[in-house]
């Protein structure tokens, strides 16, 4: 499933995929395939991408039924 | 112990530090080990798996070859080398294929600089082998052969590596969706 509340947030914030894969110290195509659904992140990569968005767990990754 | 024993070890030993020299200069951090995230170090460690049982594999194969054929000579340092670069490079396409060919700190332009000098190199001494009539000895492959599989090998993965970069492109953010 696609996480399209992490895309939103990240151009909410005016980032491209590189930046926030350099700000939270993965690979480009790693949030790619976190944005597309083809990886579920750990939580310590979810909390990471967290902090730099200024939002919360639930906002990003909550999957609401 | 024979003088190409020898020669290949001290070759080997040397290759060892000069890769290891040239890795510590490529990385933009002066660290030899590549550092790899969460998803590259899952899909490495998948690549791994699937490079052990082709390599087990194509060794039950040449041993049962080995006992049906006994007077071919199968079981030679040539076919094991073959087979070792058929397992690398099933892990390095499906490294490649998966996203996964650059590490954290690698410069990506030292590392094609690297391939190419790589390859052209083993290409030359493959050529001059050719030439020079000591690539195939008696009807048997030699030593100079293992340089046109590494030329080969370095070929295919810097292929792959090329087009998927071409498709990560197109995978951008501002082509997507």
């Amino acid at each position: 499933m696609k996480n399209l509340k992490l895309k939103a947030a990240r151009a909410g914030m005016d980032m491209s995929q590189d930046d926030l894969a350099k700000a939270v110290g993965v690979s480009r195509q790693t949030i790619s395939a976190v944005e597309k659904g083809d990886y579920n992140p750990t939580i310590n990569l979810c909390v990471s991408i967290c902090k730099v968005l200024n939002k919360t767990l639930d906002e990003l990754f909550w999957v609401e039924e | 112990m024979s003088y190409q024993a020898i020669g290949i070890i001290v070759g080997l030993i040397l290759g060892g530090l000069i890769t290891a020299l040239i890795l510590k200069m490529a990385n933009t951090n002066n660290m030899v080990k590549t550092e790899y995230d969460e998803r590259q170090q899952l899909i490495r460690g998948k690549a791994y798996k699937i490079a052990f049982w082709t390599l087990s594999g194509g060794l039950i194969c040449v041993s049962i070859a080995d006992m049906a054929f006994p007077n071919m000579h199968i079981t030679n340092y040539i076919v094991l080398t073959a087979l070792f670069f058929v397992a690398l490079s099933v892990m390095c396409l499906y490294c490649i294929i998966n996203g996964c060919y650059w590490g954290l700190n690698n410069n990506k332009k030292t590392y094609m600089i690297i391939f190419w000098i790589a390859g052209l190199l083993n290409l030359f001494n493959s050529v001059m082998a050719i030439i020079g009539g000591y690539m195939v000895v008696n009807g048997e492959l030699q030593f100079p052969f293992i340089g046109l599989m590494c030329t080969l090998f370095i070929a295919i993965v810097a292929g792959t590596a090329l087009i998927c970069d071409g498709r990560d492109k197109n995978d951008s953010d501002e082509s997507e969706d």
